[in-house]
């Protein structure tokens, strides 16, 4: 069950990410899918481990139980914040993405408000409901993903494979910067773990899970960095706003699927709608055990709060691809992400020794 | 009532039976035949179809006795031969000498030998209850108990074919309104003595007949408790029907999905059965109700165990594919031709564009409009006589589509795919499910018209949590789904052939060890 | 309750805010190709097709009778595409919808000052297609007349760029193709060269067909007298906005549009064409051609020319570095060959390793001569070859890269090696003898 929630994360990598891949890396973009993959399921598995330490319990019960009573307090409410962000961005994206795309006229707003009141919903019927909504809609962008390629394979289209080799023109350094905002939004979805973890049951599966979870997104991850340097070519998928979106623009087969792009609009929607429940989830579960609170009671808070902020402000695009730059967001968020998760399996580990220390002979 | 307890006390010394139903705050039946009588009558409000007949037991001048049963409901030739003849001439030898008054009605009952069932009662109360059920009451004189006989006998249907849930292949049987004649339909397919038949009534008024069916290995305790607790709960007048029972022990009484469903067919009530669910009987339906239910069976046919499997996974396919038609086509087509016409093959946008030109109203309110139309000529031709069934389909659908095109109300594009929807619909076998799935149309509708794809994809994740909360009876309403088990698969959308599929259990109630207990019960009474 | 009246909730807000985006089918100007010209200096003129519904629609009930117009041309002048759309739809009584065009058309003069601006437009536009196929020509108006065998002029463009690869002699191109290779280092855009001709052709008229011939399937837009007057109005007698060709009785005859080779840019300006042969001569070096007809003089002594077919062609380019200068480039073609027509008597069977020489050579011929002729005339790097040694010498192309098209590219040495093979025959194995 768990694995599937974090498989549905993929979906959004549709569109958002190749772009930021894509960006420094040019051709050399499957690569530093591959980095961030590799990177993000170490990471990930690291914070698989320290939800595994405490079975049955979330980042906000355990936090305090490592931490002591106010760092913890200030470290869960700052996690839950994160993702509470991740929520408003998610949310931003979508809506950017739809009014730049498919649906010019309509008013931010209508977006913003549909989505969060379907995450809120979400979120309201809690994690269990989740996993099984996941396993549902995995289904479906799974099959439209094969679809896709199947498409894909059947368009006429001129593809040089050679645009594939690597360059690496500028050393490797591009390549691993453009694997830092990937590997961020990978450790943010393995990391919601720790506020999810608390709901699996066989819990010695739960880093397998995570870590297969990540992987596999991102391999699709890579194939969709392929897919948009093969069609696009390297230059101009830097430039999409939404690289996916663009193929789909491309690909055209006379009589029988005149754009693709339905197909990646129901992959990315779905995905991105359920991208945005689960970080609201994982705030409210987070915050709702830090502070003492029922998940039922939190999620509407964050909700009417998240509702507050999307009409009070809509960024523009570059706004979103601002906080998206790899150096100042993505490393310190990596850091960031990472240190606290290092710093509590630390902590739990000195504990653990201490307590095996004090009680042997 | 101040009457008749005011008089208890001055009652004479009788069987402790009396005794003990007094101590249970019950009316205790009096020792004086003709005030029974009389009390029995009023308690009734002496109803034209009570039947008293008062002789003389095995034709002794001091052993007066009376039967009592509502002749429109027990059987009269049956209480004559079992009943009034052995009790006036056979029980001659039986009642000779002089038989003790405590030990008559003991005496009597051995004599009713070809009775189906003889109960002691004697509460005053519960006569009044057997004698609506259909049953006969014995009374003698100078005793404080009465016998209750079994004659239920009234005008029942013969067991025929279902109306609903047909299939080609398969028993060609369905239940009646007898609730006795639906228990052995069961029992003939299901001769295990571990299937559990607990009795309950429910109705204040009604007092139906209703029947826990569950095989006692098979269904796990907690469900088949939660079942009985749900089912006790309920609070209602009357029950004509399973569908109230249906709809008062339901988990979400809001949603359009059931999370029980119901069935004509004996043969897919014992499949369920051995699936370890539990049915609920109800007399005087034919519609016999098991839970838990998922999503699944919506899809599901009885059918398709007794066809090959390629075939019957191809139809299953169908089914989901007749579901996904009916609900999505027409909002689909409206997001497709008023927000994505980019989309659409060239040479199908200009026939949509140029058939469009014409009509008067915008697509969305002529499609909405043609949804309305459709389901009010289905819903008519159901109640039809079915004399005039075929000539009004033909009149609506052929006449009224045919000129509506011609006369440009209406694309024939929309015609199209509105009726394939309607159509599509009915390929879902339950046909409670129908009704519902389409229901599900209009809000997409409403999106479609909104919002486009965008719209339908938000629906559609709005729908897919909702169903994904879900849960029947605390197993979760996607439970054949998802969690996705691969040892399941082969009942899934498809079907693997008999040899390859391992006979399971859905393992949402099957291993109950590895997912812990099923969740604590909700009050159904609490939203 | 909460969870449940969520729900209802949403879709109160839905139905209270309205449909911003929905529009009715009816109301669409399907635009099918637009063309692109440059008529006054600094200004652009676009000109739309705008696809009649009414005259395609099939199904018995919507056969208009007499046949409507098939499609109107639509032409405005101004300083960018979204400024001259927006003049268009100010007299186009339904909204303009370019999601469903197929053909891209730029004027060659207008292509020769540069196309960048206006493609930034064409890639931005979401609605448009990036597989739509791009041509250049003369002028646009050649291409959007009334067309031959189709009803539409979109139709016929879209109908030659699928059937072009079977001529040999050019490829369609696609606007996703032409941003992709202007965008990469080291490799120019090329499109289709398109020509419409004004063709005198016979029409052959069954009896009573004139009639229905009296209007032209295409309304060319006439201005209004009182719009003549109004400054920056186009000149009528500009190729750009040629009226029809009139026949002789005074009525309009189709035009002919063809497809005639290659154009090729050097960054987003034209810089010339490569037609026929010469195109052929291009797309073997670039492994776009797919089929093509070749012709060499019958081997062994015997009279006439046999004629080959070529089903398949793969090319193979390397990069050969010598010492630290400019890399050499090894091109190499493979052709798989198939027989078609030989002259009688010629007993092909025992000519083989001939034949497959000549047609080699001719082959390698065409290719050397292109490529002298862009390298020493068009100068821009068509082939790719810069992209060739950017990816594979990032270092030395970085050398290269501020001067390639104009200094280095003409200087490239690129060595030519082709093999052929006659695999097939046809359905005869041998030429039967006189």
């Amino acid at each position: 069950m768990f694995l599937i929630i974090v498989l549905t994360r993929i979906a959004v990598m549709a569109d958002g990410l190749p772009v930021v891949t894509v960006g420094s890396a040019l051709q050399d973009a499957w690569l530093g899918a591959l980095l961030a993959t590799a990177a993000s399921a170490a990471l990930a598995a690291l914070a698989a481990t320290l939800a595994m330490r405490f079975p049955g319990k979330s980042l906000g019960v355990f936090a305090r139980e490592t931490l002591g009573r106010w760092l913890g307090l200030g470290v869960s409410l700052a996690v839950a914040l994160v993702y509470f962000l991740l929520t408003l961005f998610e949310l931003y994206q979508l809506t950017t993405l739809t009014k730049g795309t498919i649906l010019p006229r309509t008013p931010a707003w209508v977006f913003t408000l549909s989505v969060l009141s379907v995450a809120v919903y979400g979120a309201y019927l809690g994690a269990d409901a989740m996993g099984r909504a996941a396993e549902v809609l995995i289904t479906i962008v799974f099959g439209a993903v094969v679809v896709g390629v199947c498409v894909l394979v059947a368009a006429p289209l001129p593809q040089s494979y050679s645009s594939l080799s690597p360059v690496l023109e500028r050393g490797v350094w591009p390549v691993a910067e453009a694997a830092i905002i990937p590997a961020l939004w990978f450790l943010v979805s393995g990391g919601t773990v720790l506020g999810l973890g608390k709901f699996t049951r066989p819990t010695q599966k739960l880093r397998g899970a995570v870590v297969g979870a990540v992987l596999a997104s991102g391999m699709l991850l890579t194939l969709f960095a392929v897919i948009s340097t093969l069609i696009l070519g390297p230059s101009e998928a830097r430039d999409q706003l939404a690289p996916m979106l663009s193929v789909a623009r491309a690909i055209n087969l006379p009589g029988i699927l005149e754009r693709s792009d339905l197909l990646l609009i129901v992959i990315w929607l779905l995905g991105a709608v359920f991208e945005t429940t689960i970080f609201l989830l994982v705030a409210a579960i987070v915050s709702a055990d830090a502070l003492g609170l029922n998940v039922t009671q939190v999620v509407p808070i964050l909700g009417a709060a998240a509702a507050l902020v999307v009409v009070l402000y809509t960024p523009t695009v570059f706004d979103l691809r601002r906080a998206a730059q790899p150096t100042p967001t993505g490393l310190g968020g990596l850091f960031a992400l990472g240190g606290v998760v290092a710093l509590m399996l630390v902590v739990t580990a000195l504990r653990g020794a201490g307590r095996r220390g004090r009680g042997g002979p | 009532m101040a009457f008749i307890r005011s008089r208890l006390g001055r009652r004479p010394e009788g069987a402790s039976q009396a005794r003990t139903a007094e101590l249970r705050g019950e009316r205790p039946l009096y020792a004086d035949l003709d005030q029974n009588i009389r009390v029995l009558k009023q308690e009734l409000g002496n109803p034209a179809d009570l039947a008293v007949k008062e002789f003389l037991l095995g034709g002794r001048r001091n052993l007066r006795g009376a039967v009592l049963c509502l002749d429109t409901l027990a059987d009269e030739t049956l209480v004559n031969d079992i009943l009034l003849t052995p009790l006036m001439i056979w029980a001659r030898q039986e009642l000779g000498g002089r038989t003790a008054r405590g030990k008559l009605i003991g005496a009597v009952r051995h004599s009713l030998a070809t009775a189906k069932k003889v109960k002691d009662i004697s509460c005053l109360d519960m006569l009044v209850t057997h004698i609506l059920r259909g049953d006969t009451v014995f009374l003698a004189d100078g005793v404080q108990t009465g016998l209750v006989i079994e004659t239920k006998g009234w005008p029942a249907r013969a067991v025929a074919e279902p109306s609903t849930e047909v299939t080609t292949r398969g028993p060609h049987l369905g239940f009646n309104e007898t609730i006795k004649d639906n228990l052995g339909l069961v029992r003939l397919r299901f001769k295990t003595p571990g299937l559990m038949v607990e009795r309950l009534f429910i109705g204040d008024r009604s007092k139906t007949d209703v029947r826990i069916l569950y095989h006692k290995d098979l269904a796990p305790p907690q469900l088949v408790a939660e079942v009985r607790r749900r089912l006790r709960a309920i609070e209602t007048d009357v029950v004509l029907d399973s569908g109230v029972i249906q709809n008062l022990i339901s988990d979400h009484r809001l949603s359009l999905f059931l999370t029980t469903r119901s069935s004509e067919r004996p043969d897919s009530v014992v499949a369920d059965l051995n699936d370890g669910r539990v049915a609920v009987l109800v007399d005087g339906t034919p519609f016999v109700i098991t839970m838990p239910n998922d999503i699944y069976s919506f899809f599901a046919s009885p059918e398709d165990n007794y066809i090959g499997y390629p075939v019957a996974t191809l139809l299953r396919l169908m089914r989901f594919q007749g579901f996904f038609i009916s609900t999505f086509a027409t909002p689909f087509y409206i997001a497709m031709v008023g927000f994505h016409q980019e989309l659409i093959p060239l040479p199908l946008l200009l026939n949509i564009a140029s058939t469009q030109g014409g009509v008067p109203f915008p697509l969305a309110v002529t499609a909405v409009l043609a949804e309305i139309v459709v389901e009010v000529l289905r819903e008519a031709g159901v109640r039809l006589p079915k004399q005039f069934g075929p000539a009004v389909s033909i009149v609506g659908a052929l006449v009224l589509g045919q000129a509506a095109i011609q006369a440009g109300f209406i694309s024939p594009g929309l015609v199209i795919v509105v009726t394939t929807a309607t159509i599509a619909s009915f390929a879902v076998p339950r046909s409670e499910a129908v009704i519902s799935f389409r229901l599900l149309r209009f809000p997409f509708l409403l999106l479609g018209t909104v919002l486009g794809f965008y719209g339908l994809a938000l629906g559609m994740v709005a729908v897919t949590y909702h169903v994904a909360a879900m849960k029947s009876f605390g197993v979760p309403f996607l439970s054949m789904y998802a969690p996705g088990r691969v040892s399941e698969l082969g009942e899934k959308p498809v079907l693997l052939p008999e040899a390859l599929r391992r006979p399971v259990r859905p393992a949402a109630y099957r291993d109950r060890t590895h997912r812990g207990p099923l969740p604590a019960p909700k009050d159904p009474n609490q939203p | 309750m909460t969870r449940r009246l969520l729900p209802l909730l949403l879709a109160a807000v839905l139905t209270c805010a309205g449909c911003w985006d929905l529009v009715a089918v009816d109301q669409l100007a399907i635009v099918g190709s637009i063309g692109l010209d440059e008529v006054t200096p600094g200004k652009i003129l676009v000109s739309l097709e705008i696809i009649n519904p009414q005259a395609l629609a099939t199904g018995t009930a919507l056969a208009a009778t007499p046949a409507p117009i098939s499609a109107w041309v639509l032409r405005e002048e101004a300083d960018s595409i979204p400024a001259a759309l927006a003049n268009i739809q100010r007299r186009t009584p339904r909204s303009l919808f370019v999601g469903q065009a197929n053909t891209v058309i730029f004027g060659q003069e207008l292509a020769r000052e540069g196309v960048r601006d206006h493609l930034d437009y064409l890639a931005r536009e979401f609605f448009l297609r990036r597989s739509v196929f791009v041509n250049t020509c003369d002028t646009s108006a050649g291409l959007l007349q009334r067309p031959f065998m189709l009803l539409l002029p979109s139709l016929t463009l879209g109908g030659l760029a699928l059937h072009a690869p079977a001529s040999g002699m050019t490829s369609p191109t696609t606007l996703n193709e032409f941003l992709r290779k202007l965008a990469e280092p080291g490799i120019e855009p090329v499109t289709t060269h398109t020509a419409g001709r004004k063709t005198h052709d016979v029409v052959v008229k069954l009896p009573g067909e004139e009639a229905k011939q009296d209007k032209p399937a295409i309304q060319r837009e006439q201005p209004l007298e009182s719009e003549r007057n109004i400054p920056g109005e186009l000149p009528d007698e500009h190729p750009a906005l040629d009226p029809l060709v009139q026949g002789a009785q005074g009525e309009p005859l189709p035009g002919m549009t063809f497809l005639v080779g290659i154009a090729a840019y050097r960054g987003d300006r034209l810089v010339g064409f490569l037609d026929g042969p010469d195109a052929r001569g291009y797309l073997w070096a670039v492994g776009q051609l797919q089929e093509a007809v070749l012709q060499v003089p019958a081997p062994g002594g015997t009279p006439g020319i046999v004629s080959l077919d070529v089903t398949d062609a793969t090319v193979a380019l390397r990069c050969v570095q010598s010492g630290g200068g400019l890399p050499r480039i090894s091109l190499k073609l493979r052709a798989n060959l198939q027989l078609s027509s030989a002259p009688g008597g010629l007993a092909t069977q025992n000519l083989q390793r001939e034949l497959e020489q000549a047609a080699a050579n001719l082959i390698s011929a065409e290719v050397r001569r292109v490529l002298q002729l862009v390298q020493g005339e068009l100068k821009t790097d068509i082939y790719g070859f810069g992209n060739l040694i950017y990816r594979k010498r990032p270092k030395v192309w970085q050398r290269y890269s501020a001067d390639w098209n104009e200094r280095w590219f003409p200087q490239l040495q690129v060595d030519v090696s082709v093999t052929a093979t006659l695999a097939n025959s046809g359905a005869v194995v041998r030429h039967p003898r006189r």
